[in-house]
């Protein structure tokens, strides 16, 4: 027993030390599996605070770009609108509520902390469930997709960045229609990968690549980026093809997340196909 | 004492906010991102008793992590550099020097003493944080790059600023 004592009070810094380091990788593999409860949890009360403030103080500096940005999107948004179209003949417009139903609808939300340079890139908005914001939500900016609500709290959602490891956003070449899927190398923060592209697809630089409803996180032809590169994977068959991405990560700061209201009957569809699929 | 707990303290919350103000909001690359606020552990004196480096290594990496997504990284990298810092000490320098209030700078220890200290135990605490930020050995040279050209930085960062405190401390 004495030995015990005089061993463990001659390493007892060592203990110490295998400790701290049990329990910094207990809590890294416990918040990396993401099926618990959010870190965010405990932490956004002091840090988001300490965050928002500084948001606050270097808000000011890019005004100018911002006001820009969303006076260019309201433009286009004014094109869309119903009054800019010019009617033909007699006025048929009638209000018909069994033929338009509201799909999606928009949350603004101001970004808290963002990081770009990590190879895993989370961003904190300040919209939470209080506001309708729910799991796997799509986050859009003016320019284009940003990424998928990760993690949500009563006032501040986590949101997994296309500029992270794990994140894979469906896509489409606008000019064809034909589907891939855009993931992140993590050496560079401008651009990103499309893969999963078939050969026979006839794709060329320049190409614009845009979001595709069938995520059903993002509604369909939000703009992504613009095809830079295109390789040939002879291995599989398909094109490793590098995008440019049109979304200012280093200076997000007014985003949107997007709520698909059929989004639970899309993928109750879906996952009752697949049971009966199961079945057979 | 009282004045010197306050002033670790002040140094503590000022390389922090340091750290989350102004060093991550600079984006070079993706491969290169500095982490400063270990300075705080680099620069405690040598006799500063191991459990109280370990203490405040967890508490300074605590910090660092509730300012993150993920917890756990700086935690886990901030305590094995802080655990290593004992051995380095005690591998480059006199018994005496060990038991003395002496503090690391490019003053006690010359500049290329220095250097490689910091170079040395900043390397032990990227290379733990970006392994565990990455989590995964997948793209296993990319991290090894993230993690070369961060210490540099790192080390550049910390030797400027030392420069810069010296100067004023020996005015």
């Amino acid at each position: 027993m004495k030995n015990l004592v005089f061993f463990i009070y001659k390493y007892f810094v060592f203990f110490m030390f295998l400790a701290f380091e049990f329990f910094a990788l207990i809590v890294l593999f416990r918040f990396n599996n993401y099926q618990q409860a959010s870190f965010l949890n405990y932490t956004s009360s002091t840090s988001s605070t300490i965050f928002n403030t500084i948001n606050s103080t270097t808000g000011y500096f890019n005004l100018k770009t911002l006001n820009d940005s969303l006076q260019l999107e309201n433009a286009r948004l004014r094109t869309q609108s119903l009054q800019s179209y010019y009617q033909n003949g007699i006025t048929k417009t009638e209000i018909n509520d069994t033929l338009f139903k509201q799909q999606y609808i928009y949350i603004a939300a101001q970004v808290v902390n963002n990081s770009i340079s990590k190879r895993n890139n989370f961003i904190t908005i300040d919209k939470g469930t209080l506001h309708g914001v729910k799991r796997f939500d799509g986050v859009i900016c003016p320019n284009g997709v940003v990424g998928i609500v990760w993690q949500v709290t009563p006032y501040y959602s986590l949101v997994q960045s296309v500029l992270n490891s794990k994140s894979s956003t469906g896509a489409k070449i606008k000019k064809t229609g034909d589907i891939g899927s855009i993931t992140w190398d993590g050496s560079n923060s401008l651009f990103a990968q499309l893969s999963k592209v078939n050969t026979y697809v006839p794709v060329a630089v320049g190409d614009e690549v845009v979001s595709t409803a069938q995520s059903a996180s993002y509604p369909e032809e939000i703009p992504i980026g613009k095809i830079v590169k295109i390789d040939r994977n002879p291995e599989k068959n398909d094109y490793d093809i590098t995008i440019l991405i049109h979304t200012p990560f280093s200076r997000l700061k007014n985003v949107y997340v997007v709520r698909n209201l059929f989004k639970e009957s899309q993928q109750s569809a879906e996952t009752k196909a697949l049971e009966e699929e199961a079945k057979k | 004492m009282i004045l010197d707990t306050l002033n670790y303290l002040l140094r503590f919350l000022l390389l922090i906010f340091f750290q989350i103000a102004i060093i991550n909001n600079i984006d070079l690359s993706t491969y290169v991102n500095p982490y400063i606020y270990i300075v705080f552990i680099l620069s405690l004196p040598y006799n500063t008793k191991p459990w109280v480096v370990l203490v405040l290594s967890l508490l300074i990496g605590m910090t660092m992590d509730s300012f993150s997504s993920l917890p756990g990284p700086h935690i886990a990298a901030t305590v094995l550099m802080g655990y290593s810092r004992r051995f380095y000490i005690m591998f480059s320098t006199n018994k005496d020097d060990q038991n003395a209030p002496i503090k690391p700078s490019i003053s006690t220890k010359g500049p290329v003493g220095y250097l490689i200290y910091v170079f040395v135990l900043v390397f032990i605490h990227h290379f733990m944080l970006f392994f565990l930020e990455a989590f995964s050995f997948n793209q296993f040279f990319s991290t090894i790059a993230r993690i070369f050209f961060s210490t540099l930085f790192t080390v550049l960062l910390i030797i400027m600023g030392q420069l810069l405190f010296y100067k004023i401390a020996k005015k």
